[in-house]
């Protein structure tokens, strides 16, 4: 009987031979997809926003100026002020920042969780697949906004269960794309090889069947950041979401819904910035597609 | 065969809707706090929560609680509002058609747009398809509340042209009804539309490659034929998917496109409810919404079995 550690060793050798070249091979065909070159650049630079916020703003979001109520663009107010003298384009940076907050920390919480159910689901199949995934199906058959609003509603309003529920809805969806993953792989050439030579159940699905599976799974996360993004805004538009006055760019929209005659630019600006980080979202997501389907084709 | 394949799907849906049925009874009971409390808000007195208490029947094993509650919505007893002392059963139908009529007509408009610029896309390419994937990618953007928004600063407050909330039924005038909903179906329907014509261009581009068309083609039919008569029809499945899973989401999507143009529908009557933290209200809606979710799925598969002998044969 062959030692476990030598076989383990086996198995993992070629994969790991190829890891640097396969990498660079990832890289170079992210790199010339334009949507994930626009996609990611957009998020990028948001997120470098969002982060650097006290330094490229010039005024606090939250500071009223009653002297400047409902003033136009200006080279200091360069979005504008709202009907409170609030500089727009501070409070729209504030908001990207929570939004971008919401977003990243919706859908990886979803994916540290849905990873390992999926993996589990999809490779065992029978009752411990239904075990797992019947109780999930029951999530994904309410309507994902009604989901949110309901656990606000028992919860209460907070930014931290706004994201909780964000979670509670992508968690089922990446647990079943990921188990749709690995039932598609799990019978492979390659599967069946590093299972004939001897690798444990637990190495062949870490090693060989996961890395081949979350293709889909990345694709699905970064349209679920934009998704997060918009349903954060839609609650917070309806008072469920971030409260005031804190910035929130859907908040923002109902604050100032009011004035949108006498200063448009109060709503136009922090709903064209959802707009383009979703679409920075979008669009990544989208070029991620194409290059696993022609990975996949291949 | 198909009225056996459209029961047996019904009969599927059973244990997801006793499933759901236990979710939605648990919305009370895991708020946190007393459950009675919960009800009445917190300027109760202790004897009307007793009340209450006693009139849940709070003491009772949860299962006894679950079942006889259970036997009470199979009745169409969903309680009552106790603000208002209205059964919320009446409340949410006499709510239900303005709901009923912004999901159908934001549904009809997605597919009127993308059913035709999802076919262009797919047989032309050229302008409809940078029109298709720019329609895409915008659609699934714009955040739709905005979007409600900017049309009623558009056209109803710079132009003047459609009103820019309330509601007018149907029965009283079939115009004024259509004014005061065409621009919440728009936007409500842009976003489904987007995701639409995606699916559509692709099933088109799919059954385009199929010998029978290349034969429709080699008979000398002209393109519009061979759309009609035997490309869409054989697209029909994934379009017809996608048309029911966006009708049920979009029964989501109206609680917040009712809010932004004050339409008295299911959806701005949960929101109310939510912001009132009137949890009975709060159950019957979130039923009543899944429910009608679940149905639509219903009729989609039905749909499915009509277009497809193969998913009859299937099931069977």
């Amino acid at each position: 009987m062959p030692m476990p550690g030598f076989r383990a060793r086996q198995s993992t050798l070629p994969l790991a031979a190829n890891q640097p070249k396969r990498q660079r091979q990832i890289g170079k065909r992210l790199l010339r997809n334009k949507r994930v070159l626009v996609g990611g650049l957009i998020v990028l630079v948001i997120c470098a926003f969002a982060v650097a916020a006290p330094l490229v703003t010039r005024h606090a979001p939250n500071f009223g100026n009653y002297s400047l109520i409902l003033t136009a663009p200006t080279d200091d107010n360069f979005f504008g002020t709202d009907g409170f003298g609030r500089d727009v384009f501070s409070r729209v940076i504030y908001g990207l920042r929570i939004s971008m907050m919401v977003a990243f920390m919706s859908v990886l919480p979803a994916v540290a969780i849905g990873v390992p159910l999926g993996l589990i689901a999809g490779y065992k199949s029978g009752i411990v697949d239904n075990l797992i995934m019947r109780p999930l199906d029951l999530l994904i058959s309410f309507p994902p906004i009604l989901l949110a609003i309901t656990l606000v509603a028992m919860f209460g309003t907070r930014l931290s269960i706004t994201i909780a529920s964000l979670t509670l809805i992508w968690m089922p969806i990446m647990t079943r794309i990921l188990r749709g993953s690995v039932l598609s792989v799990r019978n492979a050439e390659f599967v069946e090889a590093a299972r004939t030579i001897g690798a444990s159940p637990a190495r062949v699905t870490i090693s060989h069947v996961l890395p081949n599976s979350l293709g889909p799974l990345v694709v699905q996360a970064s349209i679920s950041m934009g998704i997060s993004i918009l349903i954060e805004a839609s609650l917070s538009f309806v008072g469920l979401g971030t409260q005031p006055p804190d910035p929130s760019l859907g908040g923002m929209l109902a604050e100032n819904k009011d004035f949108m005659r006498a200063a448009p630019w109060s709503v136009i600006y922090p709903g064209i910035s959802i707009m383009v980080v979703v679409l920075g979202f979008n669009l990544f997501g989208d070029g991620l597609r194409d290059i696993v389907a022609s990975r996949r084709r291949r | 065969m198909f009225v056996s394949y459209v029961i047996r799907r019904m009969l599927l849906t059973i244990p997801a809707m006793l499933a759901m049925s236990v979710a939605v009874f648990f919305i009370v009971r895991l708020v946190p706090g007393d459950p009675a409390q919960a009800i009445l808000g917190v300027y109760a007195t202790p004897e009307s929560v007793a009340a209450m208490r006693e009139e849940l029947h709070l003491d009772d094993p949860i299962a006894v609680q679950y079942l006889r509650w259970l036997g009470a919505v199979v009745q169409g007893d969903l309680g009552k509002n106790y603000q208002t002392n209205e059964a919320i059963s009446d409340q949410l139908l006499s709510r239900l058609p303005v709901t009923i009529e912004l999901t159908l007509l934001a549904t009809l408009l997605s597919a009127a747009i993308a059913i035709p610029l999802g076919s262009l896309a797919a047989m032309r390419g050229g302008w409809a398809e940078g029109g298709s994937t720019g329609l895409g990618f915008l659609g699934v953007s714009i955040p739709d509340f905005w979007l409600g928004v900017m049309f009623i600063l558009t056209f109803s407050l710079y132009l003047g042209w459609l009103p820019s909330f309330g509601f007018v039924p149907l029965s009283e005038s079939v115009r004024d009804n259509l004014r005061h909903m065409v621009l919440p179906a728009i936007t409500l329907g842009l976003s489904y539309a987007a995701v639409l014509t995606r699916t559509t261009r692709g099933a088109v581009l799919e059954t385009l490659d199929l010998p029978y068309v290349s034969t429709a083609r080699a008979k000398g039919l002209n393109e519009r034929r061979v759309l009609i008569g035997h490309v869409l029809q054989n697209s029909a499945i994934p379009i017809v998917t996608v048309i029911g899973l966006q009708t049920g989401y979009s029964l989501g999507g109206a609680v917040i496109i009712e809010q932004v143009f004050s339409l008295p529908g299911i959806g701005r009557l949960t929101l109310d409810a939510v912001l009132a933290r009137d949890y009975p209200l709060i159950q019957g809606s979130v039923l009543l919404i899944t429910l009608m979710f679940m149905m639509v799925n219903i009729v989609t598969d039905a749909i499915h079995g009509l277009l497809d002998p193969r998913v009859r044969m299937g099931a069977h």
